[in-house]
């Protein structure tokens, strides 16, 4: 017994230190067909569907082969994080968070040099899009796609509210009387239906979709040129809440609450079950629509302004594509960003996926499919006044946990005061924002980049 | 091989080798993914980081930074104390009421221990989502119920002032669960001559559940004391899942301050500082439970 013992100690030794000296990264699968083949992590939802453009250049050429993996979108960003770190990421990633969060870390890598030698044009992009994947000057990223927003409102609740569902608001404050007509209280003082909700978008609260519009409107940018200091106490973003306070005061707020809690997804989105009648959202709804409430009539419009023929103002989801820092096949990747950008590549996929989003390129929009289609004339024309969600993009997600949470929460309690709210926001979105470029000051200093170009 | 290692050591160094083998697979995992990232954590504390660039030091500015300057710190410290304050005594007292009743001499006891089992192998996630609909405040089966009675319900998790008992009474969902089973199994240890004795004496049940239950199973009530409040100074998921921290930050815990300050801003540095800040208030909390134990609780084999 005892030798046995013994023998399976000595065996179990051994394959420990066997284990630990072939310890490394799992052998890299090798294809013996010369092709070049490089994996391309993209976010799914609900469908888990190869992407239109991954088929499309699989087909339109032999040298190269791209394997899509499908990686869930809560997942996402912690993945390609141990994938960078690890030194073996995925050639090509795409992520709908802020590419600065991404590119200010030294994770991607610059795509300048391809830029340069393909002369590729990168004013086929919408301008907000583009901006967004800069970095200290350098591009880091190209716009896959992009949510575009408008206003929807529900033509049936508008006729029987005694509106004209041929004519939606144009500005706030029709905003506000169609919203009153079409507002319905029951004998018992439960709110069934609301004709506006100032933060609610497609999936969730948000004040993006009020409040940030209307001090974009007004030319507010909540962020100085240089980029180093919040200005979330900017009066124009103070006027917008308190647009929101006051749009909100005729109700009982406890009443307001119980009614948003009833709120989910799919079926439950407050618009597709007719609780809410009108809502900014996104084109990424629609499939919705078709899908849960097929009988739904509908309108799509521009998103409201201060004044009729002032400016105008939208948000934008921008959906990026990147080259993880040490990517192994970094040109292959760059061929398939390039094409898959392209306008016809952008049609197709529209045509080929549902719960699609926009094309990020501006010519794919001019086409006939668009601009055929009234609401999606609509989306295409709200796109040239398209703004970034990342307002303050080294301190990104602090701004929308300050704006989009707390914010509210505390205004429409009456807990604290407008201007008290924004400034504790942008005293928390500062401290991040200043910690930041501490950081990144720093890094650049210690790790002494021999030309300007490497630096990140 | 084996005599040349009995030649060079010796049987006894022999024996001691072998055992460290044995211990080797546990040993190895041990070092590799639990005490160097905890003492790795130790020193990130003291760093701003990233992960993904090289950490720079900066001396306790963390912690300072998190006790006087960050209010959610103390907004977390808050609610999760909150937490743990009312759910650990309600969940010690309904898992032994439980225990007590499932004590019981009757016909199919088995089926009843297993009927109030069942709920607690439900996994988290599962029981969230479940709650928020019971939860809802106009359609759900908690506010239906009280309506059916005349009662104007809350609105639970819609609510500041409502949304952390929504979610400690959520908690009491597992009280049939593994802890019950440990009480079940210590009630059935209790000799039946002490009951007896109570009997004869002329006590009634309170005198029996007082003076023999009571303290013949102090040691598990505090085992399970002391564990349950470490269990709930964790409490993540239910907030992540139902309410994200809201409304107005009320369900805003420490763990889920922890996870956006790391998984959402990526800043490992600070988030390493309110981890070891945790620790020391949970080792604080124990320390304080184990002194208060020397007085409440009764070991029949002596110390």
């Amino acid at each position: 017994m005892r030798i046995w013992i013994t023998r399976a100690a000595y065996f179990l030794g051994a394959s420990i230190f066997l284990g630990l000296i072939f310890w490394g990264s799992p052998e890299e699968v090798v294809y013996k067909d010369g092709k070049i083949h490089f994996n391309y992590w993209y976010n799914v939802g609900q469908e888990d569907v190869i992407p239109w453009p991954v088929i499309a250049f699989n087909e339109s050429q032999d040298r190269i082969v791209v394997h899509p993996v499908a990686i869930p979108w809560q997942e996402s960003e912690k993945k390609i994080l141990t994938a960078v770190i690890s030194g073996d990421p995925p050639s090509l990633v795409s992520q709908f968070v802020p590419l600065v969060k991404w590119a200010s870390r030294m994770a991607l890598r610059p795509l300048d040099d391809f830029i340069e030698t393909d002369s590729f044009d990168t004013g086929i992009f919408y301008p907000a899009l583009m901006d967004e994947m800069m970095y200290r000057d350098r591009v880091f990223g190209l716009p896959q796609a992009t949510a575009a927003y408008a206003l929807f409102y529900n033509k049936d609740l508008f006729r029987k509210a005694g509106l004209d569902p041929e004519q939606p608001p144009r500005t706030w404050d029709e905003l506000i009387i169609a919203a009153r007509a079409i507002d319905s209280v029951d004998a018992d003082g439960r709110i069934q239906r609301m004709g506006y909700l100032p933060d609610w978008d497609n999936l969730m609260p948000s004040i993006m979709q009020t409040s940030l519009l209307m001090a974009w409107e007004k030319g507010a940018t909540l962020l100085s040129e240089d980029g180093r200091e919040a200005q979330l106490d900017d009066e124009r973003l103070e006027q917008s809440l308190q647009w929101v306070v006051d749009y909100y005061d005729v109700y009982d707020i406890k009443r307001v609450r119980g009614f948003r809690g009833t709120f989910g997804y799919d079926t439950q989105h407050c618009f597709i079950s007719e609780k809410v009648g009108m809502f900014i959202g996104s084109n990424f709804i629609i499939d919705n629509l078709k899908r849960y409430r097929p009988s739904m009539d509908y309108g799509v419009t521009t998103i409201p302004v201060h004044e009729l023929g002032g400016p105008t103002a939208s948000p934008a989801g921008v959906f990026w594509y990147a080259i993880p820092r040490n990517a192994s096949h970094p040109e292959a990747a760059w061929e398939f960003m390039v094409f898959s950008t392209q306008a016809e590549i952008q049609l197709e996929a529209m045509q080929h996926t549902e719960e699609n989003l926009f094309p990020s390129n501006r010519i794919a929009a001019r086409d006939d499919y668009f601009q055929k289609d009234p609401s999606m004339k609509i989306f295409a024309q709200q796109m040239d006044y398209a703004h970034s969600p990342a307002v303050v993009p080294l301190a990104h997600e602090v701004f929308w946990r300050e704006l989009n949470m707390n914010a509210v929460d505390l205004i429409i309690d009456k807990t604290k005061t407008v201007k008290e709210v924004l400034l504790l926001a942008n005293a928390q979105v500062q401290r991040e924002l200043s910690s930041a470029l501490e950081y990144q000051d720093f890094v650049l200093q210690v790790m002494h980049f021999e030309t300007e170009e490497e630096a990140p | 091989m084996r005599t040349l290692i009995n030649k060079i050591m010796g049987h006894r160094k022999q024996d001691t080798l072998i055992a460290w083998l044995f211990v080797a697979p546990w040993a190895i995992g041990f070092l590799i993914f639990g005490l160097y990232p905890i003492i790795m954590s130790l020193y990130y504390s003291l760093c701003q980081y990233d992960v993904l660039r090289v950490p720079r030091f900066v001396g306790l500015q963390n912690y300072d930074q998190l006790l006087f300057e960050d209010p959610y710190f103390w907004k977390s410290l808050w609610n999760t104390l909150y937490y743990v304050v009312f759910r650990t005594p309600l969940s010690i007292i309904g898992s032994l009421l439980l225990a007590s009743m499932l004590n019981q001499q009757l016909k199919g006891m088995p089926i009843f221990r297993t009927i109030f089992f069942i709920p607690s192998i439900i996994s988290g996630v599962v029981l969230s989502v479940i709650w928020l609909w019971m939860f809802n405040p106009e359609y759900g089966l908690i506010n239906s119920g009280l309506a059916f009675f005349g009662l104007p319900g809350p609105l639970w998790l819609q609510s500041a002032s409502w949304s952390k008992p929504a979610l400690i009474l959520m908690s009491l969902w597992t009280v049939g669960g593994g802890r019950m089973l440990v009480f079940l199994a210590a009630l059935q240890g209790i000799p039946k001559h002490l009951y007896e004795a109570v009997e004869l004496e002329g006590g009634g049940w309170w005198t029996k559940f007082r003076h023999v239950t009571v303290p013949l199973i102090s040691p598990i009530l505090f085992l399970w004391t002391v564990m349950e409040v470490i269990f709930s100074m964790q409490v993540f998921v239910e907030a992540y899942i139902m309410t994200n921290g809201g409304p107005a930050n009320s369900t805003l815990f420490f763990n889920l301050h922890l996870y956006n300050k790391s998984f959402n801003d990526f800043q490992m540095g600070y988030a390493s500082a309110m981890a070891w800040l945790l620790l020391v208030i949970t080792l604080g909390v124990t320390w304080f439970q184990f002194r208060l134990s020397r007085r409440m609780v009764y070991y029949e084999g002596g110390k």
